[in-house]
């Protein structure tokens, strides 16, 4: 198996840049990139791994199939190498240079040009080479003027220490990031799974390399930043000395927010090709500065064949009696377990024999999860609830009659595609894509369950009861879903519009 | 979900960004103190031995206690501006207690340095008894090592016990040699006088030992930032050597130059006349201590203040004008006290052989040094502010031309005759001040700037 650094044999024809995810991280993005690699054999692979800090002893998720011909991994908040803490003498005409083409870059920020700008910038810095350090943007006069400026603009009254670091701890990553430019390994496209870090690396590298970028995104990685900066106690703000247009952010969450947005123009202006996981994240993507016209939509897919077993042994053990509301995945907050305990209250109260499963680790979030079993107990739900863990899908889809998903965000949830699948039909709240997946949009296979809004344990509840107690809806609902599945989120097609894009020139 | 997004926070696990902010500023009295006292201890033994031996007795004499305190002050010098800095880093640390063992290990060096040179020098070098040249020996390691220690002086806080320390030394030195030296002769006098100094270097080591606390136990991790700041040891090295290189010019290469043993020399016209001058700075260093330097220091550790709690760049700029307006006034202040004593002893310079007996040629150069001694005050005042902005690379170049400006300008005026003498280190004064005010304006000008981008994390 390729091991990183090792050295590449020849041109791969995709290079996936991956940010926080597969080789390392498991989850929806690293199960999708394994599939598409392991599905096309005939295509040689690179893999460049963009991570926070390097971990000596960090673990391979997943066994790297032997058609992957490269790998090559940066750590953007690891100390910077010797040579870029210390500041380079520079003559006066290639500082001026340098400094015309940052300010330049600087300028036309969020203005007509603004990638073509950033490309010419990091030319310059390439360029240079060693001659020009990072530490130069902390101690050179001109970008010393630069940076005062910018908070003469935006940040006057701020405190300029936090700033001057903010700024710092800003650039530094994006720093990094274009130093291992030079590493990242030759291919014919350049696929990145996000904008953010991701999306800037492949942007660079297709620029260089004179190859494709096709950037794909599963969750919409601005929205999620700028939730997350919404959120961050650590970024510290004073007190509010005048009310302003951002009224909801400081000063410093502003300028993590239109770091993070410019990550994503930059990403989505350099992208010759984008593809989208489901019509409303194509929406989100227009938002952040997507054109439309390079936006195509590509779901998630299975492969209806490995259901086939599933689908026969629960045919074959039909109980009419049985009812079974199963919940499979991680028991954390955005999954709103909480809303579903209350729900399922709501059922038992109806519907004496309900019976609920929440399959799933307990480990991720564990104060969450251990509020979530203690709800239960309060609810008095102890013998009609059941935490049971991890469990293995096919196993767990054959012990349910309904799946239930009350999650606060999604994307296009796995956990829908294969309850449709094997036959189960899914109530859900309408987060993501799942009103689609549930309603199909009049494809005439019908309802394959309902959609719910979030945090409602009521409308859970009066959506799961007909599904429970109605056994002819149910299967209605679970023929219409595995007919959707059949219809379009084959993973075959899945993998031949990607073979496509990597292909078209 | 994809991405890092900014996990950067596990690795900013502190709540502010202060603490990477490197405070720096430190003061840096650069060994002013102890010459002057050494100067002015000179003048005065001298002149009370001078009824109690032959003349050329208390030549030898007192061109001894000058060899020793010249060459202790260009051994140490490179010692000392490193020490200071390390003091002041680990009080910023606040560990305290890692001073006084790397005072210990300061003073290891010194007193073997001190002793080495004391007894190659006069124990080869002088042709005199046994006792003599052991006792100037001892002098001068007690000498390095009294300057090792007014080092770190500046953190004590009782400044009485210092004060008292330095009198009872000084007064002991001066009775010692003159009881000693007219009942057994020169030899007993120079003895008396090294173990005057001894008290006092036991006095500070007292005061020291009780003021810095930590354990007396000598530690050698100051040796790292004698490789980690040489410029501060070039410095320290440039700047006395500035003092005394013109001296010792005269002393070797003047026409009036007197062997007055083995390898002591002296010269009269020219040790006389500036001596004399170089006294006549106490009143500008008083002033640039007590007034211009207590208010720098509180006015720059407030920028400081101001960085850390959030201040706004505006904020800081206005501070910095202050400090710059406060400065500027403080400098002028200076310039008006020095200027009114400078320019009462160049016009009453006349007066002076009525009180103490003393040549035409003395007096010329007197006059003309006392310009030199104006500009020098400032010049030692800023290169202290210079200390301060941490410019080292701009007090490595003004004390380094203080130094080479003062060799080729006394090597000039000693090729042509008296009326010259002393303009050699005029010159050397005025151009390492117009360097020095050069370097303060500009950071001062941007001093924001400096604090910031100096400080990389």
């Amino acid at each position: 198996m390729i091991r990183p650094g090792q050295k590449q044999d020849g041109v791969a024809d995709v290079c996936l840049v991956l940010e926080g995810t597969y080789p390392y991280i498991s989850g929806g993005v690293s199960t999708w990139v394994h599939q598409i690699i392991s599905a096309m054999p005939d295509l040689n692979f690179a893999l460049f791994y963009i991570g926070a800090q390097h971990e000596p002893d960090a673990e391979l998720r997943y066994e790297i199939p032997a058609n992957v011909i490269g790998f090559e991994e940066v750590y953007l908040f690891d100390e910077l190498p010797k040579s870029d803490r210390v500041p380079s003498k520079l003559g006066s005409k290639a500082k001026a240079e340098i400094y015309a083409s940052l300010g330049s870059f600087l300028e036309g920020v969020q203005q007509e040009g603004e990638r073509e700008r950033f490309i010419r910038f990091v030319a310059e810095v390439h360029g240079r080479g060693k001659a020009f350090s990072c530490a130069n943007l902390w101690s050179d006069r001109e970008s010393w003027e630069m940076l005062t400026s910018i908070y003469r603009h935006y940040m006057e009254g701020e405190s300029f220490l936090n700033y001057f670091w903010s700024s710092r701890f800003l650039v530094q990553p994006a720093w990094q990031l274009i130093r291992a430019v030079e590493r990242m390994p030759e291919a014919k496209v350049y696929h990145s799974l996000c904008t953010g870090y991701a999306g800037l690396a492949a942007a660079m590298g297709a620029a260089s390399k004179g190859s494709r970028f096709l950037l794909s995104e599963h969750g919409i990685y601005v929205k999620e930043r700028v939730a997350e900066v919404q959120n961050a106690a650590w970024i510290t703000e004073l007190p509010k000395r005048r009310p302003g247009v951002f009224e909801d952010l400081g000063s410093f969450k502003r300028l993590w927010v239109e770091f993070f947005k410019l990550l994503g123009r930059i990403s989505y202006d350099s992208a010759d090709h984008i593809t989208s996981l489901f019509g409303n994240n194509k929406k989100l993507q227009v938002l952040y500065g997507a054109d439309p016209e390079k936006i195509e939509v590509i779901p998630n897919g299975i492969r209806p064949a490995d259901f086939e077993a599933v689908v026969a042994r629960r045919e074959a053990n039909i109980d009419p009696e049985r009812r079974v509301v199963g919940f499979l995945g991680r028991v954390v907050a955005i999954k709103d377990v909480k809303t579903l305990l209350r729900a399922a209250r709501l059922v038992v109260d109806r519907c004496r024999g309900a019976q609920f499963l929440i399959a799933g680790p307990m480990d991720e979030d564990e104060d969450y999860a251990e509020a979530c079993v203690q709800l239960a107990e309060q609810l008095d739900l102890d013998r009609h609830v059941k935490f049971v863990g991890p469990r293995q899908r096919d196993e767990f889809l054959e012990e349910i009659d309904v799946m239930v998903l009350t999650s606060v965000s999604e994307g296009l949830p796995f956990v829908i595609i294969e309850s449709f699948a094997a036959g189960v039909p899914v109530v859900s709240t309408d987060v993501g894509s799942c009103r689609e997946l549930i309603e199909g949009k009049g494809d005439g296979f019908g309802p394959a369950g309902r959609v719910t809004p979030i945090g409602d344990p009521q409308a859970i509840a009066a959506a799961l009861l007909p599904l429970l107690e109605d056994s002819e809806l149910r299967r209605s609902a679970g023929d219409a879903g595995r007919a959707r599945v059949a219809a379009s989120y084959d993973q075959e097609d899945v993998v031949r519009r990607y073979k496509e894009l990597y292909q078209a020139n | 979900m994809a991405g890092i997004g900014f996990e950067l926070r596990k690795i900013l696990s502190k709540d502010s960004y202060s603490s990477l902010l490197r405070a720096y500023g430190y003061s840096a009295i650069i060994g002013s103190g102890p010459w002057i006292i050494s100067i002015v201890s000179i003048v005065i033994v001298s002149y009370l031995l001078s009824g109690a031996f032959g003349s050329g007795e208390v030549q030898l004499f007192t061109a001894s206690i000058t060899h020793v305190y010249a060459f202790s002050l260009i051994l140490v010098g490179p010692l000392q501006l490193v020490l200071t800095r390390f003091a002041a880093d680990k009080l910023s640390a606040r560990e305290p207690e890692a001073i006084f063992p790397s005072f210990l290990a300061a003073l290891t060096v010194a007193g073997f340095v001190g002793g080495i040179g004391g007894i190659v020098f006069f124990g080869f070098g002088t042709e005199a008894s046994l006792l003599y040249q052991l006792s100037a020996a001892g002098l001068m390691i007690y000498v390095c090592c009294i300057f090792i220690a007014s080092n770190y002086l500046t953190a004590l806080l009782d400044y009485r016990e210092v004060v008292w320390a330095f009198f009872v030394g000084y007064v002991l030195s001066g009775l010692a040699a003159y009881g000693l030296g007219i009942t057994w002769g020169v030899p007993a006098a120079m003895f008396g006088f090294a173990a005057g100094h001894a008290v006092l270097f036991l006095l500070l080591f007292r005061a020291l030992r009780r003021g810095l606390g930590g354990e007396a136990q000598t530690s050698w991790e100051v040796l790292k930032y004698f490789k980690k700041f040489p410029s501060l040891m070039l410095c320290g090295l440039m700047y006395n050597l500035g003092i005394w290189v013109d001296k010792l010019l005269f002393w070797w290469f003047s026409d009036q130059h007197e062997q007055v043993n083995g390898l002591i020399f002296s010269a009269r016209h020219y040790d006389v006349g500036i001596y004399l001058s170089l006294l006549s700075i106490v009143p500008g260093m008083a002033v640039f201590f007590l007034k211009i330097e207590t208010d720098f220091a509180e006015r720059f550790q407030a920028f400081f203040d101001l960085v850390e709690k959030g201040g706004t760049l505006q904020q800081l700029v206005d501070t910095r004008d202050e400090i710059a307006d406060s400065l500027g006034r403080g400098f002028l202040n200076l310039f008006a006290v020095q200027g009114v004593v400078t320019a009462f002893l160049v016009v009453f310079a006349d007066r002076i052989p009525a009180i103490i007996s003393i040549s035409a040629i003395q007096l010329g150069i007197f006059r003309v040094t006392l310009f030199g001694a104006f500009l020098l005050v400032i010049f030692l005042s800023l290169l202290t502010i210079l200390f301060y902005f941490d410019d080292r690379r701009g007090a490595l170049l003004c004390t380094s031309v203080f130094v080479v400006a003062n060799i080729i300008g006394s090597w000039a005026t000693l090729q042509a005759n008296e009326a010259w003498y002393g303009f050699g280190f005029v010159i050397a004064a005025g151009l390492a001040m117009v360097i020095a005010g050069w370097r303060v304006n500009s950071r001062l000008g941007s001093l924001e700037y400096h604090v910031f981008t100096s400080s990389q994390g």
